[in-house]
Order: C-alpha cells, then sequence, then structure tokens
C-alpha cells in the first residue's frame, strides 16, 4: 500500500515538473516572437496597396503595419506570421471594396473597442485565408459580397472575458452575401461564432467555434450546408432560426450546459430541412425544436444531455434512426403530436419485440407531464428528475393517444455511438484518474472492514 | 406542536403580506444571461428593441423584438396581460404600449427582421424618419393593422442599392442594435 | 465528553452486533453493485442519465435504512428498558443523544462506504470510467442523507413508543420526503397565487433533507442549468467551491436544530418519567 502510495506521489511529481516545463516553455517562445514582430520597422499598408498596380501580388516583409487599409483594387496579399497589422481607429483594419482580392497569412489585430471589425468586405469572390485575428470589436464582416471564401482563419476575443457575451462582436458575420464558403476557421469567445442573415447557398465546413454565445448562429438563410462544425462550450451550438433547404450534418455539438438556455441545436420556425448524423453530448437539450416543419432528423447520436430532444410546436418532421443514450430525460414534446418517429433507440425504453426483426413492439411514449407543469409554472423546474416527480408523472396517464411517441423502438444502438468517441478538442489522462480511484475505493473498503472487525465481531 | 402552527402562521403572513404588497405590473429589467424571448428563443439583449408583458397574476415575458410580442398576443390573446411595454429607442426607458409611437420600415434592422421601432414621443420618432430619410410612422393603434412582415425576403432589394461606396457603414451602424 | 463517547462507542458495538445492520450492509452493496451493471455500457461523470438514475435510487434506499437503523435504536432502549436504567445515572439526556448519534453515524457510514468501496473497486476491475470526482460527489451525497436522516431517525425513535411505532412513522416520513413530495407540492402550491410559489417551495425545499441535498448533488454534477433562469442565481453561487462550505453549515444548522428538537421530547419525558 505505502510503496504504490509512493509511487504515485512520484509520478504526480514528474508530472507536475514536465507540465510546468513545458509551459514556461511555450510562454518565453511566445513572448519572443512578440518581441521580434514588435522591435522591427512600422510600415504604412495603405502607401504599399496604393504604389500597386491591379492584379499585382504583393508578399508583405516582416515587421509591423498599421491600419485601416482600403483595398480598392484586385490584389493578392500574402503575409508571413511575422507580420502584423495593427489598427486602432474605429474603420475596419481592412476594407475590401475590389472584386477577386485574396488576404492571406497574417495576424491582425483591431484594437479599436465597440462595433468595428477587424475585416469588412463588401465585394463579391473575396478570399480570406489563414489569417490570425485578435479583435475588441467584430471579426470578419461580409456585407453585400458574393461567392467568397473564408479559410483556415483564427478568431479570438481580445478584450477582458468577463464581458457580456451581448458586448462582444461576432466572428464572422455575413448579411446580404451569398454562396460564399466559410471553412476551417477557429472561433473563441466572441459573441455569434458565425453569423449569418439573408444569405442563401452557403457552405460552412469544418470550423471550430468554442466559447461563444451561439457557435452559429443563421437567420434566414435558404439553401446553406452546415457541415463538419464541432461547437463546445457555447450558450448554443447552432442556432438555426428561419430557414429552408438547409442541410446540418455530422456537426458535433458538445457541452453546452452551462447556461439556462443551452442547447446542442436549436431550430425554429426551419422547414424542408435535413439534419443528419450529428453528435450532440453533454448539453442541457440536445436537439431543440420549435414551430418547425418537415424537416428530417436522422442518425444523430444524442447523449448524455440532460433532455435528449425537445419538440415545442414542431409537426410533420420525420425522426428516425436516431440514437438516444445516457440522456437524464430522453424526450419532451408538448403540442407536437404530428411528427413521425420511429425506429429510433432509446436506451431507457422497455422494448419488447416478439417477432425478432429487431424492432420493439411497443411504442415508446413521451410522458408531457413535466413539461406542460414547468410551461405553466417555470418555479416547479426544481423537481427536475426528483423521485417524486418520476412518480407522479407516472402516474399520469391522461389522453395517452395524442402523447408524441416513437411508433417502433429499435432495440439496439443503429449507430455505435458510444465506441466511436466524440472528436473533443480536450483530452485528459485517464491513467492517474484510475489510480487515484484505487486509491480512494480501497481506504474506504479496508476501514469499513476494520471498523467492523474491531467492533463488531471481536468480542472486546 | 402549538409553536410550530404559530411559526408557519407567522409565515403565511409574512407571504401573504410581501404578495399584496406588489399589485402593480411594472416591467422587469432585462437580464441577458438568463432572459430569451418566449417566442423565438433567442437571446433577448439589454436593448431598444426588447419589449415586455406582465401577464395577470405577475409572471414577466420578454421578448426580442415587437414582433414576437405581437405573435405572443396572436396565439394566446391579450386577456391575461396586465401590462405591454416597449422601449424607447434613444433611452431604452420602458413605455407602455399603447402610448409609444412606433416607425416602420422593411430595411430597418430589429433582432427578428421586423423592422419596427418605437419612441416615447411622437416628435423623436419624425426626428428618426427625417435622418433615416424613410420610414412609416404608426400609433399602437395602426400597429394592430400592420402586416408584421419579416423583411427577409427583401434581400434581393438590398443587392442592388447595396453597391456603392459608403452603403457598407451605415449596414455596419445598423447592425449595432441587432441580434 | 467522556460520557459521550462511551455512549457512542457501546452504540458501535451494539450496532455491529445487530442482524439488521449486515442485512442493509448486505442490500446496499448489491444495490450499489446492481447499479453499475444497469449501465454498464456508459461512462459515469457529470449529470446524465448514469447519474440521475443512480442519484433517484439511492434516494429512495439510503433514507429508508436510515431511518428504521436510526429509529430502532432508540426505542430499544426504551423497550428494553436500559434508558431508564441510564437515566438514574448521572447521564446527560444531551451527552446520551449526541452519543447516539456520533455512534449510529458510524455504524451507517461503515456500510455506506463498504458499499462504495466494492463499487469503486469493482469498477476498476472491470474497466469502467468512473470520474474520481463524480465518484466522491455520489459519496458525499450519500453520507449527506444519511447524516440529515439520522437526525429525523432520532426524532421518530423519540416520539415512538415501539419497533412497529417507530417502523410506520419511518415509512410514513420516507414517502412524504421521497415519493409525495412534489405531488403534495404541486397540489398546495397550486392554490397559491403564482408570484408566491417559488419563494415558498424555496422555503420547503430547505424543510426536507431529500431535496436539499438532491439539489446540491444535481448541481454540483453541473445539473444546475436544467433547473432553469427562475434559480440561476443560486445554481451559480453553489457551484463555486465556497457552496460547498455554505452547505455543509446548512446541513449541520439542521442537524443542530433537529437534535435540539429531540433533546426537548427526551429532557420532557425525563422529568416527566
Amino acid at each position: 500500500m505505502r510503496s504504490k502510495h509512493r509511487m504515485n506521489v512520484l509520478i504526480f511529481v514528474v508530472l507536475i515538473h514536465f507540465i510546468l516545463v513545458s509551459l514556461l516553455f511555450t510562454v518565453v517562445a511566445f513572448s519572443a516572437t512578440e518581441e521580434e514582430v514588435s522591435s522591427k520597422q512600422i510600415f504604412d499598408l495603405q502607401q504599399i496597396v496604393d504604389e500597386a498596380q491591379p492584379g499585382d501580388t504583393l508578399v508583405l516583409a516582416e515587421g509591423n503595419y498599421l491600419g485601416p487599409v482600403v483595398i480598392n483594387k484586385v490584389l493578392h496579399i500574402q503575409g508571413s506570421n511575422q507580420v502584423l497589422l495593427t489598427n486602432d481607429s474605429p474603420e475596419a483594419a481592412i476594407m475590401i471594396q475590389a472584386e477577386g482580392v485574396v488576404v492571406e497569412g497574417f495576424n491582425i489585430r483591431q484594437n479599436y473597442v465597440n462595433e468595428s471589425a477587424a475585416i469588412v468586405v463588401t465585394a463579391d469572390e473575396v478570399g480570406l485565408k489563414d489569417l490570425n485575428i485578435q479583435t475588441k470589436g467584430y471579426g470578419i464582416l461580409l456585407r453585400d459580397a458574393d461567392r467568397g471564401t473564408v479559410l483556415h482563419n483564427s478568431i479570438s476575443w481580445l478584450r477582458t472575458k468577463n464581458i457580456k457575451t451581448g458586448e462582444k462582436g461576432n466572428g464572422i458575420d455575413l448579411y446580404n452575401s451569398h454562396n460564399n464558403t466559410i471553412e476551417q476557421n477557429k472561433i473563441q469567445n466572441m459573441r455569434d461564432g458565425i453569423y449569418l442573415e439573408n444569405s442563401r447557398q452557403l457552405k460552412i465546413l469544418n470550423n471550430q467555434l468554442m466559447g461563444s454565445r451561439y457557435g452559429i448562429h443563421c437567420m434566414y438563410i435558404d439553401g446553406s450546408e452546415i457541415i463538419g462544425n464541432l461547437g463546445e462550450y457555447n450558450i448554443t451550438g447552432a442556432m438555426i432560426m428561419g430557414v429552408r433547404d438547409v442541410l446540418v450534418s455530422n456537426n458535433s455539438f458538445l457541452k453546452q450546459s452551462k447556461n439556462v438556455n443551452a442547447q446542442g441545436i436549436l431550430l425554429y420556425s426551419v422547414q424542408n430541412s435535413v439534419i443528419e448524423q450529428n453528435i450532440v453530448e453533454g448539453n442541457r437539450v440536445g436537439i431543440y425544436i420549435e414551430s418547425s416543419q418537415e424537416n428530417q432528423i436522422r442518425e444523430n447520436s444524442i447523449l448524455r444531455n440532460f433532455i435528449g430532444i425537445q419538440f415545442v410546436h414542431a409537426e410533420s418532421n420525420k425522426i428516425h434512426d436516431n440514437d438516444f443514450v445516457s440522456n437524464v430525460i430522453e424526450a419532451e414534446a408538448t403540442d407536437s403530436d404530428a411528427n413521425e418517429i420511429e425506429q429510433n433507440y432509446w436506451d431507457s425504453a422497455q422494448g419488447l419485440d416478439l417477432n425478432k426483426d429487431g424492432i420493439s413492439e411497443i411504442p415508446y411514449a413521451i410522458n408531457p407531464f413535466y413539461q406542460e407543469l414547468i410551461s405553466k409554472t417555470p418555479a416547479f423546474q426544481l423537481f427536475f428528475q426528483s423521485t417524486g416527480m418520476t412518480f407522479l408523472s407516472s402516474m399520469y396517464t391522461n389522453n395517452q393517444e395524442s402523447w408524441t411517441k416513437d411508433s417502433s423502438p429499435l432495440m439496439k444502438m443503429s449507430i455505435d455511438s458510444i465506441s466511436k468517441p466524440p472528436p473533443s478538442s480536450t483530452e485528459k489522462g485517464n491513467i492517474s484518474e484510475t489510480t487515484f480511484m484505487l486509491l480512494i475505493t480501497s481506504t474506504l473498503l479496508i476501514t469499513s472492514v476494520a471498523i467492523i472487525f474491531y467492533s463488531g465481531v471481536s468480542k472486546s | 406542536m402549538k409553536k410550530w402552527s404559530m411559526a408557519f402562521a407567522l409565515m403565511l403572513g409574512i407571504f401573504l403580506l410581501v404578495g399584496c404588497g406588489q399589485k402593480k405590473y411594472t416591467p422587469q429589467a432585462i437580464n441577458e444571461d438568463v432572459d430569451v424571448c418566449v417566442i423565438c428563443n433567442m437571446q433577448v439583449k439589454d436593448d431598444a428593441f426588447a419589449t415586455q408583458i406582465v401577464t395577470k397574476d405577475g409572471k414577466n415575458l420578454k421578448f426580442d423584438d415587437i414582433g414576437c410580442m405581437n405573435e405572443w398576443k396572436q396565439k394566446n390573446g391579450v386577456d391575461h396581460i396586465g401590462m405591454d411595454y416597449v422601449r424607447d429607442y434613444n433611452d431604452k426607458e420602458w413605455i407602455q404600449f399603447s402610448k409609444a409611437t412606433y416607425v416602420y420600415d422593411s430595411s430597418f434592422r430589429t433582432p427578428m427582421a421586423y423592422g419596427i421601432i418605437s419612441f416615447k414621443v411622437k416628435k423623436s420618432a419624425e426626428d428618426f424618419v427625417h435622418e433615416q430619410g424613410t420610414g412609416q410612422i404608426l400609433s399602437a393603434d395602426e400597429l394592430s393593422n400592420h402586416t408584421w412582415q419579416q423583411s427577409k425576403d427583401m434581400m434581393d432589394m438590398h443587392m442592388e442599392e447595396g453597391m456603392d461606396g459608403d452603403m457598407h457603414e451605415d449596414m455596419n451602424m445598423d447592425h449595432n442594435g441587432t441580434n | 465528553m467522556a460520557d459521550m463517547l462511551q455512549v457512542a462507542s457501546r452504540e458501535i458495538k451494539m450496532g455491529f452486533r445487530n442482524p439488521w445492520a449486515y442485512s442493509f450492509l448486505i442490500l446496499f452493496s448489491v444495490f450499489s453493485l446492481s447499479l453499475l451493471l444497469v449501465n454498464s455500457q456508459n461512462e459515469v461523470s457529470g449529470y446524465s442519465g448514469v447519474t440521475g438514475s443512480m442519484l433517484s435510487l439511492i434516494l429512495y434506499v439510503l433514507p429508508l435504512m436510515t431511518l428504521f437503523l436510526g429509529s430502532f435504536s432508540l426505542t430499544a432502549e426504551k423497550e428494553e428498558g436500559s434508558w431508564q436504567l441510564l437515566s438514574t445515572y448521572p447521564l446527560g439526556t444531551m451527552s446520551f443523544l449526541i452519543g447516539k448519534y456520533a455512534g449510529l453515524s458510524v455504524v451507517l457510514l461503515t456500510i455506506v462506504s463498504f458499499g462504495y468501496g466494492l463499487m469503486g473497486l469493482i469498477t476498476i476491475i472491470i474497466g469502467k470510467t468512473f470520474a474520481a470526482t463524480t465518484f466522491l460527489l455520489f459519496l458525499a451525497f450519500s453520507i449527506g442523507l444519511v447524516l440529515l436522516f439520522l437526525s429525523i431517525a432520532l426524532f421518530v425513535g423519540s416520539l415512538s413508543k415501539n419497533r412497529w411505532q417507530a417502523l410506520t412513522i419511518s415509512v410514513m416520513i420516507w414517502f412524504f420526503a421521497v415519493i409525495g413530495w412534489s405531488s403534495i407540492l404541486i397540489a398546495v402550491l397550486g392554490l397559491l397565487p403564482y408570484l408566491w410559489i417559488k419563494p415558498v417551495l424555496v422555503f420547503f425545499t430547505f424543510l426536507n433533507p431529500a431535496e436539499l441535498v438532491r439539489l446540491f448533488v444535481v448541481i454540483k454534477l453541473g445539473g444546475g442549468s436544467v433547473l432553469g433562469p427562475e434559480y440561476y442565481k443560486w445554481v451559480n453561487w453553489i457551484h463555486q467551491p465556497s457552496g460547498s462550505l455554505v452547505f455543509i453549515g446548512l446541513c449541520l444548522v439542521w442537524i443542530g436544530l433537529s437534535l435540539t428538537i429531540v433533546y426537548w421530547i427526551w429532557e420532557r419525558g425525563r422529568s416527566r418519567g
């Protein structure tokens, strides 16, 4: 016992050492690059742009540049990570007003506090790539800008973190801008990671959205695709509102559980859209659907949420082949009886498969009692999953025909949701945790046995 | 046992007093951490577009856009409403829905794109219209005949006029209030 | 102080010679192992379906076990006449009660830690993931339940004349606190005006240890947001580390108050009897 303990302590100390040293190293490395950049000469980027001919490719020399810059002719501006463009004015650091401009590969710091943006694009076919943007306002704004590409940028919040999300700007913000592709961007701690309004035919692919208000926020964007994005620790992962013909697939929305209004995916007033093969794990509500019709929700893995899926006034949707595993409450539904829900896997359902076809003959009905109760009196949310509440719900069988139900629940998971680990950005070692557990549990067991023997069995 | 029932009666009495003290339908301040629109579920920003209904039993319902409040009234009727409030565009003061003056234009950007802005006094509404060069002034009564069109289908129009130089600046400015 | 310790050590010895203690030990161990088996495929951490159902099951078993063992121990003193004997000695009622409470706590917590130790060990052996923080939180949850319900158990024991009476009252209290609670409150609070419901509900929640401890653990597991906007300030506040201290303080106040009531009942009985 003792030697094991000593061993643990040793491993622990070594680990701590390792972490500290590596931390120190990165800090030193980071500050070194900062210093290098700041010690260089300051260039006037506007002048360089003005002197260039349309169609030129400008390769920026290492060093510091000052904004704001207006680009009103076709240029290809290339930087490196030793290039820093700072802007202290209320204008955007870069304003792109000419078609076909490409800006790529450097750092931008938008220092002006308030409603300002690092980059404002008002022209078509613009490319923004590999930019590292820190901002005290917005990140990238696209206004009336079509067929652009926003690829592989990183956007993060520069001011204090304790500021209210409402006072921050959005990471990437589109208005009336169609056929754009937003791919592989990493956006942190903004208001909305990607905000899309009144735009069509967008492709939002493989972005990472962390710690913002809404990861992806769609208002009135028809015919768009949202594929392969990862959202973590936002208030809501994907807020999809007022859209038609949208495809949301292969996204992961994890750990949106802090806020009292958090969801993985929220659909409001959504028509004719497909939500498929997403992973929603550890959220307050996995998928929330309100006032939405004619959608297909299929093959999603809905794991370990407080509430798996929630329907409010949602009708004529098809929900099939989803896996619901280890949610505190699998589903809640009010005024949503005309949906086609079938062949989902519900791990808490008491299935009975008589003809061995893998489908239960007993439908899985969603008891609306709790949701009806709290919508009348929100104060009763204190009873969420209390023992008495479960008891009371089970007594409630009013109007059972009109409950939302899965007519043919699956007996087994359709996708192997559990073995497929979610692509979380944070990883943790399990080994030390196991030894720690071993220590606790063996201590507990040994102490209790010792007490029993000492005072009970031995006749002292 | 007697002491307990005494204590209980006392507690009830206190609750009674506290309960009876507030019979007025006062608007609650917006708390961005928890308030979401009752209709569209979006966070209610503490801005001039927020609206609020206090029901007769004292429940505060908050909305991010006057259009959402209208939708709630369509769905639930007006019988349970104790008082309904909108905010002044300039100083964000809560004003009664029926006493406010409204300005509508499809180009105004509001959280749910209903394009309606409210003012405490008619004069400032007129000033606003003058400043913007567009907008239709409406009273609360006239608002009941309003179509409540969301401007999501107006985007083609925007596209044509939006290309000239300083337009984006306006857009940016308008954006301040949105979402 | 010495009296108290003596009563406590006597209680521990009696406790472990009592067949009831062992039947509960077996029951609790079997039960915690079955908890494991029920959700054998899932990782146990945070607030999820697995931890949620574990919470409910523990809420069913532990309060009942505590109420039985605690109240029986007191009625036994009356039935077997040992209290009559003890009260002839210069033994303070308070030292007697606190000694009883401490002794019974040791017995019950031993049962609980045996169950948890066994469960945890088997979890590790079969290679399942059980987050250490979650495990510790469950242990704390159970300890909290036991300590709070034990003070109620002493209350029941001092009111009842014999085991049967204690049994009946215990089951009644258990049913009221664990199963009937929300039904009764929803029915009663439904009669009140809307604005009163929340404050009255909060007030009553403080009176029910089962709810109090359950809510604390749900919040600490990170599930506080599910309680909705009405309670978010409380949730944020309890979620901080200082929240735990305040909660422990609250539990101590709770136990202190109910022990005072029990003391008062015994003193009255002593002066009359």
